[in-house]
């Protein structure tokens, strides 16, 4: 290369690096915009999250194909990226500072080799990725004009890298030439083809420009374009909250505003400039893979959302309010309030989240912004007035809470005073007819284990994980505060329950309120009686049985193989599993207050499950939550199957077979 | 154009929870919640519209015992600013006479307002009766039926709505207007918005403060004394027609029929 190149090139460089340089200030402003600064606490386990997630590409490689092709380009890019500026490095810096070359011998000829095959790799993900988006098209896969460039660029960057390496050496021709495998082999065909004329160096020099700019223009379009991934996933996987997964946002505490008299805070978000910081950087940080949209049960069901949609409708106006003051409102004209009412908040889309978006933070915080205007239609305003009035959501009254238990001579833990474990009927086993029935099997289970029990009978009230979820925060903290100090009052221990929407929120969101006591849930509970002989069943083939894994259990609180286990030892003819299941379970479509109001749809989401439950085969449908029991069943009577296919509570099941002592 | 807003709230027990206790054939009223009766939340739904439109100061009030100030915060959660609370034992046992006397001598007393509002009928007694009573008190034109209201100028303009026909009407100002269910959706306040809004004013007045005397309130001023209640117990027929459709129909029409449900042609 003529003399001056190098010189001339820096100062185009640093151009691009300006350009760069810009572009990130430009986004990262737009997070920042008044707003607290950014979290270090936990530092040690943050930076081990974002290495994990960003660095080694957990959740990406979950998905076989994308997470190949992605991982591909990636370590493609990244190994050439590093070995270009290391070349650099050497040429331009340390040797004139230091009269010292530190790419030689067999580091050198090995460097050559690595970064030869790497660019391979970043072609062969590309190809990969260009099949995808044109033959195989998954849905929910846009196109943008970002893809369009990203794929033109990087095809015609590292093609250009081999063909000026093979000049080079055709020229040179150094004796460790072989080492660069592909050069080598495109030099031996420029000599073979007879190119390598006195025309050549010309050419070499108008490429490698070309070459150099388009790497130039690669790199500072990064913060403009999705690129900028690079930087928001590691970032986001850096800041994103740190709460245990069935733990809402707490944006106030109820006790401190008891105590000071103000009530005067905002809660919830309307307008981008509500959100945290943290929530705008995760807007940014989507790279509209679709694998949330995929996994939704709302979007199958038809309903408005679709929660990548929703993430990049919020980064749209976002990014196009950069320079407004922040206001930039979203609500109602931009996000549909009816999408944010679809969601259950089963965490299917968090779940699969490669750079750890959180969706469902921030739908709680548009509906906490909902319910505070209070424009409610008539079911949604039903559920809180019934919360209000009568503890509970069925608007029932709370005189009858142990109509279920006539009968049985329960004893309340007024009346007991001493006792092991609190059962915890909660309302769906309390007042729906369907549930009652399963609050009667765990009273026969814990009879015949001979557990010393106590009910709250009418003092029992709803803990409010629906107010919660609902959005009405202040319902959801009061509810919390008295029954806390209802369990301090009667020393509870140990509360049982077969709803795994109160397991979560007893076990995940109680403590910050003072809750001083262990959470059990029903499946892990009779898990070990029968484990520890207190409880004896006697084996009886109940045909085949399939489990459906409830949200809050399986993929909030990893309580997986306890069902499993105990629907095993019943000496059933099998257990089919579905497609999804586990931690990749799909909803019953009740979650997230979802049960207490209408959401238009096109299909219910519990037909669908159904539909899954029935291919395997089943003729029983076990689950582990009394709402994804209503559900199913429901489903099951809708589609006139209630004959051949029958929805039990794991408990149901073990009480029928409890052998008489 | 400001319109200061007086709108009137009745806390009553949430009837759906109403129980008959057998023996006895009266009402349980042991544990059951107590409300805003649901007429009277449009109401004070469509005083917080008019405020947003137009601006000016609603101020609720409302008769009853000292419990019924939960009814009021939650009025000043919806968006009140002000609100009275007319509470004394003289007021016990006031029919719908005796109970117009009281809310009308507060209206009175309070003087600024350009427009009275109410529900149409409260849901515990359906009388229908307050509102017009406080109009012809407080000489007011009365608007009942509101199923939608306008302002133009120094006039409003109600439609009614009178089941089989809709009729509009303008009024100058001030008047009163009672107001059905189907004028408005209410808001819903917040728990932490109710929480809030006990930093607003709340007044209490009794019979003295209102300057009533005795005759005029409780059982004394009432014109209507109730001699006993019972409860209709509708007893089901619990006649089940089977077979086909084709077959049963006509059978099920006829008995209807019988019945006096349906008129034979």
């Amino acid at each position: 290369m003529p003399p001056l190149t190098y010189l001339f090139m820096y100062a185009i460089m640093s151009g691009f690096a300006a350009a760069f340089v810009y572009g990130f200030y430009r986004r990262l402003r737009v997070y920042f915009r008044g707003s607290a600064l950014p979290r270090f606490d936990h530092i040690q386990d943050r930076v081990v999250r974002a290495i994990v997630n960003a660095f080694a590409q957990r959740k990406v490689v979950k998905k076989t194909y994308p997470g190949i092709m992605h991982l591909l380009i990636y370590s493609g890019i990244i190994v050439l990226f590093i070995g270009t500026t290391l070349v650099m490095t050497d040429n331009d810096f340390w040797q004139p500072l230091f009269h010292h070359q530190f790419l030689v011998g067999n580091f050198y000829l090995a460097f050559e080799f690595f970064l030869d095959a790497f660019g391979l790799v970043a072609i062969a993900g590309l190809i990969i990725a260009l099949i995808r988006r044109v033959v195989s098209r998954p849905s929910n896969l846009p196109t943008s004009r970002d893809d369009i460039f990203i794929f033109s660029i990087l095809l015609i960057i590292l093609p250009t890298g081999y063909l000026l390496e093979g000049i080079r050496l055709a020229v040179d021709k150094p004796p460790w030439a072989p080492w660069s495998f592909i050069g080598y082999r495109v030099s031996l065909f420029l000599i073979g083809q007879g190119l390598v004329g006195p025309g050549i160096v010309t050419f070499y020099q108008g490429l490698w420009w070309f070459h150099a700019l388009l790497a130039f223009i690669g790199v500072a379009s990064i913060p403009y374009t999705k690129l900028f991934h690079l930087f928001t996933s590691p970032l986001n996987a850096l800041f994103a909250n740190r709460r245990p997964k069935g733990q809402l946002s707490t944006p106030f505490d109820l006790r401190e505003l008891l105590a000071s008299g103000s009530f005067d805070v905002k809660v919830g978000a309307s307008a981008i400039g509500d959100f945290s910081w943290q929530q705008r950087l995760s807007f940014d940080s989507c790279t509209q893979c679709g694998r949330c949209t995929n996994a939704c049960p709302a979007t199958a069901a038809g309903t408005l959302l679709s929660p990548m949609h929703l993430i990049l409708k919020l980064r749209n106006v976002m990014l196009a309010q950069s320079h407004a003051d922040g206001g930039s409102l979203v609500l109602p004209d931009i996000v549909n309030p009816e999408e944010l009412w679809a969601c259950t908040t089963c965490r299917a889309c968090v779940h699969e989240c490669p750079v750890l978006i959180d969706h469902i933070d921030s739908i709680v915080d548009m509906r906490r912004h909902l319910v505070g205007e209070g424009k409610l239609d008539r079911g949604k305003r039903d559920l809180l007035n019934n919360l209000n009035n009568v503890s509970n959501p069925y608007g029932l009254p709370q005189a009858d809470r142990m109509k279920w238990a006539e009968g049985l001579n329960l004893k309340t833990a007024k009346e007991q005073g001493d006792f092991e474990v609190l059962y915890w009927v909660g309302c769906s086993g309390s007042y729906d007819p369907r549930n009652q029935n399963v609050s009667r099997a765990m009273v026969k289970i814990l009879r015949a284990a001979n557990i010393s029990f106590a009910v709250l009978g009418t003092e029992e009230k709803c803990n409010c994980e629906v107010a919660r979820r609902f959005g009405e925060e202040g319902r959801f903290q009061q509810s919390a505060i008295e029954l806390i100090e209802l369990f301090k009052k009667y020393n509870v221990k140990t509360v049982l329950t077969q709803c795994p929407h109160c397991y979560n929120t007893f076990k995940n969101e109680y403590p910050e309120f003072g809750a001083d006591f262990n959470v059990i849930h029903h499946s892990q509970f009779i898990e070990q009686l029968i484990k520890t002989g207190k409880l004896k069943l006697k084996p009886q083939s109940k045909g085949l049985v399939t489990f459906h894994d409830p949200c809050y259990l399986a993929r909030y609180n990893s309580i997986i193989e306890s069902p499993r286990n105990v629907i095993s030892s019943l000496g059933i003819m099998g257990l089919r599993e579905m497609p999804r299941s586990r931690e990749n379970s799909f909803c019953c479509g009740a979650g997230g207050a979802n049960f207490w109001y209408k959401v238009e749809k096109k299909k219910r989401v519990d037909a669908i499950r159904l539909e899954e439950a029935q291919q395997t085969g089943a003729n029983i449908i076990a689950t582990a939550c009394p709402f994804c029991t209503s559900m199913l069943e429901d489903a099951s009577v809708s589609a006139g199957t209630k004959d051949s296919v029958t929805v039990r509570d794991i408990s149901e099941l073990v009480a029928d077979q409890i052998e008489a002592s | 154009m400001m319109v200061n807003v007086i709108v009137l709230v009745k806390q009553v027990l949430q009837t759906a929870d109403l129980k008959v206790d057998r023996t006895t054939k009266g009402i349980m009223t042991q544990g059951i919640p107590r409300v805003i009766s649901e007429t009277d939340k449009n109401a004070i739904e469509e005083a917080v519209r008019i405020k947003e439109k137009h601006g000016g100061k609603i101020t609720a009030i409302s008769m009853g015992p000292p419990e019924a100030k939960e009814a009021l915060r939650e009025a000043l959660a919806m968006g009140a600013d002000e609100a009275c609370l007319l509470t004394d034992p003289q007021f016990d046992g006031s029919d719908s006479h005796a109970t117009a006397n009281v809310l009308a001598a507060a209206i009175t007393k309070i003087l600024d307002y350009d427009l009275v509002l109410c529900g149409a009928y409260s849901e515990d007694a359906f009388a229908f009766q307050v509102g017009p009573r406080i109009a012809e008190i407080c000489n007011l034109p009365q608007l009942t039926y509101a199923a939608k209201l306008n302002f133009q100028g120094d006039k409003l303009i109600v439609e009614r709505d009178l089941e089989d026909e809709r009729q509009t009407v303008e009024s100058k100002l001030p008047c009163l207007v009672t107001v059905g269910r189907e004028i408005n959706e209410p808001r819903l306040p917040t728990l932490m918005a109710i929480m809030a809004a006990s930093k607003k004013p709340m007044k209490t007045w009794n019979a003295a403060d209102l300057s009533l005397t005795a005759d005029e309130i409780g059982f004394n001023g009432s014109l209507i004394e109730v001699l006993r209640s019972a409860v209709s117990v509708g007893e089901r027929k619990r006649v089940m027609l089977q077979g086909q459709v084709k077959e049963i129909a006509p059978k099920l029409a006829k008995e209807l029929v019988q019945e006096g449900v349906l008129k034979a042609s």
